[in-house]
């Protein structure tokens, strides 16, 4: 599990954690991304900065996030937080936005409570909902339920064995299955036995779900995310228009509910299902016209969609677009040289492209700078002589995409802490920019007085506490937050993209070793 | 590939920036070659901002945020009015392992020991209680039976224990004392025979 990960994706989710949760649970983050340590273990590691009440709680607060997994051992309770979990955290602002359209304001509000809860029951989630907007039961209980429908929430394990240190998990039945009854708490108090309080205490009547908790579904949500990428990819080919594009997105739609989640291709889908889907949706085409369209989105493809083919497309894309932000146009047309042409030599790049001699070099030298492509020499003579040594480039888009990730890792913790810096620089301004709304909404309030004099008022105080280059530092700061904020998230996107990519090749060679595998059986035998 | 360090002549000029984390910090740093692009203006984006930004207000406002304690040099009046109140955090004590939990713990030594040390002083106080009520027992059956209603076992019981206490009352210490002289209690008077009895004398005169 550690093999994979690199110091600069735990600077990253270190950093991370310290924004969302504080500076200590950061301390305690920081040690359990990079072990896997029992309890014991951490409070040697951290006695001289927390006290062990903090560690429980922070560990508690970890767990409660679905950050911190943990496995019983012979040694005991062993902790650790797996990075994916903490990166999830980026991707909340996109898959909101995402639920919005597709479900709603109120679902994405659902969302959002659960994200924020960490882990919450359904009636729970449903009363902060309906205080927080202001909207019908009914309303938020259909939106509940349309979301588990989609399988975005999913339950939490029930307990089956509380009476070891660790508590055991009972596999999940139904993960996706609504409670049959909620929301039936009330103010009722429940009468307690004489004996065991001395005072009066008043315990409500519990819901009949208090127990069963629902958390985020990732998987479907990264599969939504991917979808949506594949879509944006279509939609860029000029030739299709909007009724096509609304297409595909049906047509992933179908191919979502019958395949595995991070299958890299899918079942085949008919043309059948595509229309039937289409009409529950009102996307108003006849059949024929969706056989006519889907035959230009995929002719021979006969119904499979290929996410990591997609995917493959969508990575060389940003790389590309990388490319052309660091270096120039001529470098992007190398790149895509190489990557259509496999292994080339310097002279073969020189007729390809229609570049000169010198031109070729130094475009390829930069690139190899850069590590966007590689260089293999091939020596044709036996004494290794550098005069009769052939220099192939190519390009080997795992290598690019890793060190890419690690990049967007390094810009994005770069830009978190930069936006932390900033705000904390001119926390002071803040503070009185603040304390002045609130003198101003405060004379608003104030009825003793007419328009004319509250308006005087504000105005005065609006002098008082701030100045014009006050004004002027507070819009800049605005402004340069904003901007920060959009380039965390679209550096997250990126980084998804990669990750993404190198996940599907992953499962590509773990499959060809697997078939390899078997027809070494099938050989043998 | 040797023409390629006759095309870079020196690394590009490396910059001296400012910047504040904690403290003020100079790094020095290379500028870009290029201008970066320009940041989106979509609509989407911006809408993601502020969702990101009520999250992190959210988050801030949670239990689940700790802010690092400052050490200010000098009190201000204003910190105990601005110090904000937040819900205790409470999390599901059954889905987390045992060693977590932060709340009374029923399984420690230290009540287990005084709980014993308890019983001990219990019981020790219980006995010495039982003794003295024994002997107030007895004085007060010795007080309390009025001569008429004497039994012969009776008697012989009291007789029995009146012979004790005769005893007992023969052999106090008030019979010791001679009233106020100056003689030492404890001085013993062996009389003349103790030394005399010297026929061995071989002492040698040292």
């Amino acid at each position: 599990m550690f093999r994979d990960m690199t110091t600069v994706e735990v600077d990253l989710c270190v950093a991370i954690i310290q924004e969302y949760f504080g500076h200590d649970a950061a301390l305690v983050g920081k040690i359990l991304l990079t072990n896997m340590l029992t309890f014991h273990g951490l409070i040697m590691d951290l006695k001289s900065k927390l006290s062990v009440k903090q560690i429980r709680r922070i560990m508690a607060i970890f767990e409660h996030h679905n950050i911190l997994i943990y496995t019983a051992s012979e040694r005991g309770v062993r902790y650790t937080i797996p990075i994916e979990n903490v990166l999830r955290i980026l991707r909340i602002p996109r898959s909101m936005v995402i639920v919005k359209l597709m479900y709603g304001k109120v679902a994405e509000a659902i969302f959002e409570e659960i994200f924020s809860q960490g882990k919450i029951s359904c009636s729970d989630c449903i009363r902060h909902v309906v205080e927080r907007l202001q909207c019908e039961i009914n309303e938020a209980k259909a939106k509940f339920v349309r979301l588990t429908e989609s399988q975005l929430l999913i339950k939490c394990p029930e307990i089956e064995n509380a009476e070891y240190d660790c508590p055991v998990f009972a596999p999940l039945v139904d993960p996706f299955m609504m409670p049959s009854q909620i929301l039936d708490g009330s103010d009722e108090i429940v009468p307690m036995e004489e004996n065991l309080r001395k005072r009066k205490a008043t315990i409500y009547k519990p819901d009949s779900d208090a127990n069963t908790l629902w958390s985020i579904n990732w998987p479907r949500v990264e599969r939504f995310l991917r979808d949506e990428l594949i879509v944006g990819l279509i939609s860029q080919n000029e030739l299709l228009d909007e009724t096509s594009v609304n297409l595909a997105r049906a047509v992933l739609k179908v191919g979502e509910i019958k395949a595995d989640l991070i299958a890299s291709q899918s079942n085949p889908i008919a043309v059948q299902e595509v229309s039937k889907y289409a009409r529950e949706h009102e996307i108003k085409l006849s059949r024929d016209e969706i056989e006519q369209k889907l035959s230009i989105l995929g002719k021979e493809s006969s119904g499979i969609i290929h996410y990591d083919l997609a995917f493959d497309c969508i990575c060389r894309q940003n790389i590309e677009s990388a490319i052309r932000e660091k270096l120039d146009d001529r470098s992007v047309r190398i790149f895509r040289l190489l990557c259509t042409k496999g292994y080339l030599e310097e002279e073969q790049m020189e007729k390809l492209a229609m570049l000169s001699s010198k031109e070729v070099k130094e475009i390829c030298y930069v690139l190899l700078d850069h590590n966007f492509i590689t260089i293999r020499p091939i020596h044709r003579t036996n004494d290794f002589n550098p005069v009769r040594c052939l220099y192939l480039y190519s390009v080997q888009l795992q290598q690019v995409a890793k060190s890419l990730v690690c990049l967007s890792s390094k810009a994005l913790r770069n830009v978190i802490i930069r936006r932390q810096a900033e705000a904390k620089h001119n926390e002071t301004l803040t503070d009185r920019q603040l304390k002045m709304e609130s003198v101003i909404s405060n004379i608003k309030k104030d009825t003793n007085m007419d328009e004319e004099t509250k308006n005087t008022q504000i105005a005065d105080v609006k002098e008082m506490y701030l100045t014009e280059s006050d004004i002027v530092k507070l819009d800049k700061l605005k402004r340069a937050q904003t901007a920060l904020h959009k380039a965390a998230l679209e550096l997250e996107q990126s980084l998804f993209i990669f990750q993404q990519y190198l996940l599907f090749k992953k499962s590509s060679t773990l499959q060809i070793a697997d078939k390899k595998k078997s027809r070494k059986k099938t050989e043998i035998v | 590939m040797a023409a390629y360090t006759a095309l870079k002549k020196e690394p590009p000029p490396l910059y001296p920036v400012v910047y504040y984390y904690d403290i003020f910090i100079i790094g020095f740093f290379w500028a870009l070659t290029r201008d970066p692009l320009p940041l989106s203006n979509a609509k989407e984006l911006e809408y993601m901002v502020d969702i990101t930004h009520e999250l992190l207000q959210r988050f801030h406002d949670s239990p689940f945020y700790l802010e690092k304690e400052q050490k200010r040099d000098f009190r201000r009046y204003t910190d105990k009015y601005c110090s904000t109140k937040k819900d205790e955090f409470e999390p599901f004590w059954n889905r987390i392992p045992a060693e977590l939990n932060w709340k009374k713990r029923s399984k420690d030594t230290k009540p287990a020991a005084k709980k014993r040390r308890t019983e001990k002083l219990a019981t020790f106080t219980e006995e010495n209680l039982q003794r003295l009520e024994q002997a107030e027992n007895m004085d007060k059956s010795k007080e309390a039976v009025p001569p008429e209603e004497k039994d012969e076992e009776l008697e012989d019981e009291q007789e029995e224990h009146g012979i004790v206490e005769d005893d007992e009352e023969a052999i106090s210490d008030e019979d010791y004392l001679e009233g106020e002289n100056d003689y030492v209690q404890t001085y013993f008077d062996a009389g003349d025979d103790f030394d005399a009895d010297d026929d061995n004398i071989d002492e040698d005169a040292y």
